[in-house]
């Protein structure tokens, strides 16, 4: 860490003398090893350790960044100038901003934890292998394991600038996958399932081989359902897909810029009195759990949708400085490649009071949804419209009856939260921090046989 | 770029330590990007990526390293952790003495990081503004610009030390037309293998237009109706219906699991006579072109289908040595960050006798899908969905009004053998594909085709 402190000094210093205003340096390192086996043996292992840093910096009053993944300092100069030369370029009236943070307060949650530290080969080795065995025990209708991997991964993020911030954040984790085709009757059906560990004694291979199974020979014997309008059950996975595709509308820069349909609805009802929608950085285990943003602000909780109501849209510096407010801690870059944009943390719709078995209960008849498909061609984020693949039950007189494939659904995301009947209890996250309940809607179209 | 005798002294080690096979792929790769918001330039960012991999194999089993620490030390240290427990050794490495340095024949005449950026920025804001200009109901355009230029050192414990540059050019043109109480939306993004002068290869003004019209079309059109019905898909970016229900499922990498409905059926037929598709990395500065792939194999015109049968896979040398069959120039990966495996170039279905015209008069009811949008493949089970950009509805043999939020469901292997009229406008267009080995640059492609009848989700 002492070179990168000592490169990050420099790289500051040359950027004042080249005429900068003010420069920001973000450096990330990881460290990720993953190991896949199939057929009893280790197919593939990977290890890998990468670090890069970017520099962004505010010439002529526009914000022009480089990034590189050599810590070099005879690079030093090529960056800068081809930093200063996509300042020259900018021609938005919208100023970037660095962090001026001197004040800044950081309630830092916990996302390292030193037992993953001692996770070695050999017991990620067992995980996978146990994910394999225990999946093909499950049920023999199983043929094929096609995924049983665990990965294990540590980051470090530090971010500098020459208002004189420096923070910096540790985190790792652990991420086991298994995924399964099975067979009966010349139908084939594949499924999957992952978890995300946050310590080393919550690795549980058996529990992750279980529900991909699970999930997988459920749908063994679907078939379609007549095109129409159904009652439906969206599973909280299936949802939380489906609410990840359109959370750029909450996006102050989205809105800004006319690309999203709550622009002007601020304190508006847009969805029904059970929707309440929060952005939790300091959830614990969470999967983008985090003290401060990609331009070192604080984070803090965010109550996007309250009852039914828009309350607030998420900012970075940028476009809280263009609506007037102050950010929200959401001005994030997805790695040190990227320029700053927006991105909620941990964003979740909150659970209700009802299982499962209740909401099915409410809707007597209908469809449960499980599954979504296509969800980066068949979701509009601007227009909000969707029509996708979908798969999941037939419930007759408040029952699963059964399993249903080769479907769409279809309809508008904010049309859909205005139809909410009712809200489950079980909150879960989908692999990119995105978790909802199971909720039961009025009349979503379906078009199938 | 890379020391050969540090290749080989990475290459002995591993060979030493045990590995049956030790390949280094090592990458600098300089990228920019531009992008303009309702006509101005908002943000403009680049970078340098650096790094290595190191790739052995032992029997079945894959060990991959990478890093961008590329120091001697750590590189050496490296190669010796991931070699241990590959056990007794059991080849030589054959000796690196030059790199092959490839004359790439996708020319390139003015290399993006030598070219100033502000032609480009009057040429995105001519394609900006026509788009605009087409109506008053355009309310947001976003129009933008990458380039890479990525040159790769790929050597191995067999002998094979290759070098290659490979340079890209991609425009995206996005529109949003806007009533009081909807958004749609219009996309093109032209791309090629080759360097900034690929802005002379295009009109501009024509695709800002193009994608204007087409969001405005889509504003004005009601919902798609759902149900089963004959579909007439478009020629060009249409292909990738066969690119999704298709072409995964004749990736090596999963007919080597017999995770494919394409596995074990060669010299089979798996689809109507009427096609014939092909994956072809050799064509001329095409957008899916790669001269050799991330294996050091010259990319090749590889014939999947013919009239109706399965005549080949594409294969990387990994997936290959599993099914016995050798590779085919069809190994790829994002960058040094990815274990490369079998992807696609440039993917078509061949062009047909039928004209587009025929087609349309030949269809009594259906749906026109004239621009697709993406969609995704489960290759274990063939079923796939597509959303389609802009839609028509077909009745007593012409085309009529426009219709929006339609999808397109099925089982692959289904809706190869139901294409009942193969058009003569062969089309090809440009996409990312994302898959095990990363994001890379592809084409799908097509003449306009029918298939008989597939689902059509709408509302």
């Amino acid at each position: 860490m002492k070179s990168i402190e000592k490169f990050k000094a420099k790289l500051l210093d040359a950027a004042v003398k080249k005429g900068f205003e003010n420069a920001e340096f973000y450096y990330q390192s990881s460290r990720t090893r993953k190991i896949n086996v199939f057929g009893g043996k280790t197919e593939k292992y990977q290890d890998s350790s990468v670090g890069g840093y970017s520099f962004r910096g505010l010439y002529g009053g526009h914000m022009g960044y480089f990034y590189s993944e050599s810590i070099d300092e005879n690079e030093i100069d090529t960056v800068l100038e081809n930093a200063k030369n996509n300042a020259l370029l900018i021609e938005s009236e919208d100023t970037e901003l660095i962090y001026d943070g001197r004040d800044a307060v950081y309630t830092m949650p916990k996302t390292y934890d030193p037992s993953l530290e001692t996770l070695s080969v050999q017991e990620m080795t067992d995980y996978a292998l146990g994910l394999e065995r225990a999946a093909y025990a499950a049920d023999e209708r199983v043929k094929n394991v096609l995924a049983s991997t665990i990965s294990a991964g540590e980051s470090y993020i530090s971010i500098g600038n020459t208002y004189g911030l420096d923070v910096s954040e540790r985190s790792n984790y652990a991420f086991g996958f298994a995924d399964c085709v099975a067979e009966e009757n010349g139908m084939a059906k594949e499924n999957g399932e992952f978890a995300f560990y946050t310590s080393k004694d919550m690795l549980d291979p058996e529990a992750v081989a279980a529900a991909a199974v699970k999930k997988t020979v459920a749908m063994l014997g679907a078939d379609s359902v007549d095109t129409g309008v159904y009652d439906v059950i969206i599973r909280s996975t299936a949802l939380a897909d489906l609410l990840d595709c359109f959370i750029g509308c909450f996006y102050g820069e989205n809105v800004q810029k006319g690309f999203s349909l709550l622009g002007g609805r601020l304190g508006e009802k847009i969805a029904a009195d059970s929707i309440t929608l929060v952005d939790d950085p300091f959830m614990k285990d969470g999967l983008s759990t985090t003290g401060f943003d990609s331009e070192g602000v604080p984070t803090r909780v965010n109550t996007l949708i309250e009852n039914g109501v828009l309350k607030m849209f998420l900012h970075n510096l940028k476009s809280a400085a263009a609506a007037g407010e102050q950010p929200t801690g959401n001005g994030f870059k997805q790695s040190f490649k990227g320029t700053v944009g927006i991105s909620a943390t941990n964003l979740y719709i909150k659970g209700g009071d009802k299982t499962e078995e209740e909401l099915c209960g409410i809707m007597q008849n209908g469809l449960i949804i499980t599954e979504l498909s296509g969800l980066h061609a068949g979701a509009n984020s601007v227009s909000g419209d969707f029509s996708l693949l979908a798969s999941g039950f037939l419930v007759r007189d408040g029952r699963i009856v059964s399993p249903v494939e080769q479907i769409t659904a279809a309809d508008n995301f904010f049309a859909l939260l205005g139809k909410t009947a009712a809200v489950g209890n079980n909150v879960r996250f989908n692999s990119g921090a995105v978790g909802a309940p199971s909720v039961l809607f009025k009349g979503v179209s379906i078009a199938g046989k | 770029m890379f020391d050969i005798d540090l290749a080989n002294d990475i290459l002995t080690l591993a060979m030493d330590k045990g590995a049956d096979f030790a390949e280094i792929f090592a990458e600098h790769n300089t990228k920019n990007s531009i992008s303009l918001i309702n006509g101005r330039v908002e943000k403009a960012s680049g970078g340098i990526d650096h790094g290595m991999g190191l790739r052995l194999f032992k029997g079945e089993r894959v060990i991959y390293i990478y890093t961008n620490d590329t120091d001697r030390e750590n590189l050496l240290k490296m190669t010796r952790d991931a070699a241990a427990g590959c056990g007794e050794k059991c080849g030589e490495a054959v000796r690196i003495i030059n790199a092959d340095k490839c004359e790439t024949p996708h020319k390139v005449i003015i290399s993006p990081e030598k070219a100033d950026k502000k032609p480009t920025v009057q040429k995105l804001k001519l394609a900006d503004e026509a788009a605009r200009r087409y109506s008053p109901l355009v309310t947001q355009t976003s129009v933008g610009c990458t380039d890479s230029v990525q040159r790769v050192f790929i050597a191995n414990s067999e002998g094979l030390c290759k070098t290659d540059e490979r340079t890209r050019t991609r425009v995206s043109v996005y529109a949003v037309a806007s009533s009081d109480t909807e958004k749609q939306t219009g996309y093109f993004g032209p791309g090629a293998l080759c360097g900034t002068e690929f802005f002379d290869s295009f009109d501009p003004e024509a695709v800002g237009t193009e994608a204007a019209r087409s969001a405005v079309t889509m504003l004005k059109a009601d919902n798609c109706p759902g149900g089963v019905m004959p579909v007439i898909i478009g020629n060009g970016f249409g292909g990738v219906i066969f690119h999704e229900a298709c072409g995964h499922g004749l990736e090596a990498a999963a007919v080597s699991k017999n995770a494919s409905v394409f596995a074990n059926k060669m010299q089979c037929r798996i689809a109507s006579p009427l096609i014939t598709a092909i994956d072809d990395g050799t064509i001329t500065n095409q957008w899916g072109s790669i001269y050799i792939d991330d294996e050091g194999e010259y990319g090749r015109k590889n014939v999947l289908i013919e009239n109706g049968i399965l005549k080949g896979y594409m294969v990387d040398r990994y997936n290959g040595a599993r099914m016995g069959i050798g590779a085919t120039g069809s190994s790829r990966r994002q960058s040094y960050r990815f274990v490369p495996t079998s992807r696609m170039t440039n993917t078509y279905i061949a062009a047909g006798e039928s004209t587009p015209e025929e087609i349309i008069s030949a269809t009594e009811h259906g749906l026109y899908a004239k621009y697709m949008g993406g969609g995704s493949v489960n290759p274990a089970t063939g079923e796939f969905n597509f959303a389609v950009n802009e839609a028509y509805i077909v009745r007593g043999g012409k085309i009529c009004e426009p219709v929006r939020g339609a999808t397109l469901i099925g089982k692959g292997a289904e809706v190869l053998m139901d294409i009942d009229m193969v058009g003569s406008d062969l089309k090809l267009a440009e996409g990312m594909c994302g898959a095990s080995s990363g994001s890379i640059p592809v084409c799908v492609g097509q003449p306009t085709l029918r298939v008989k009848t597939i689902t059509v989700g709408g509302r």
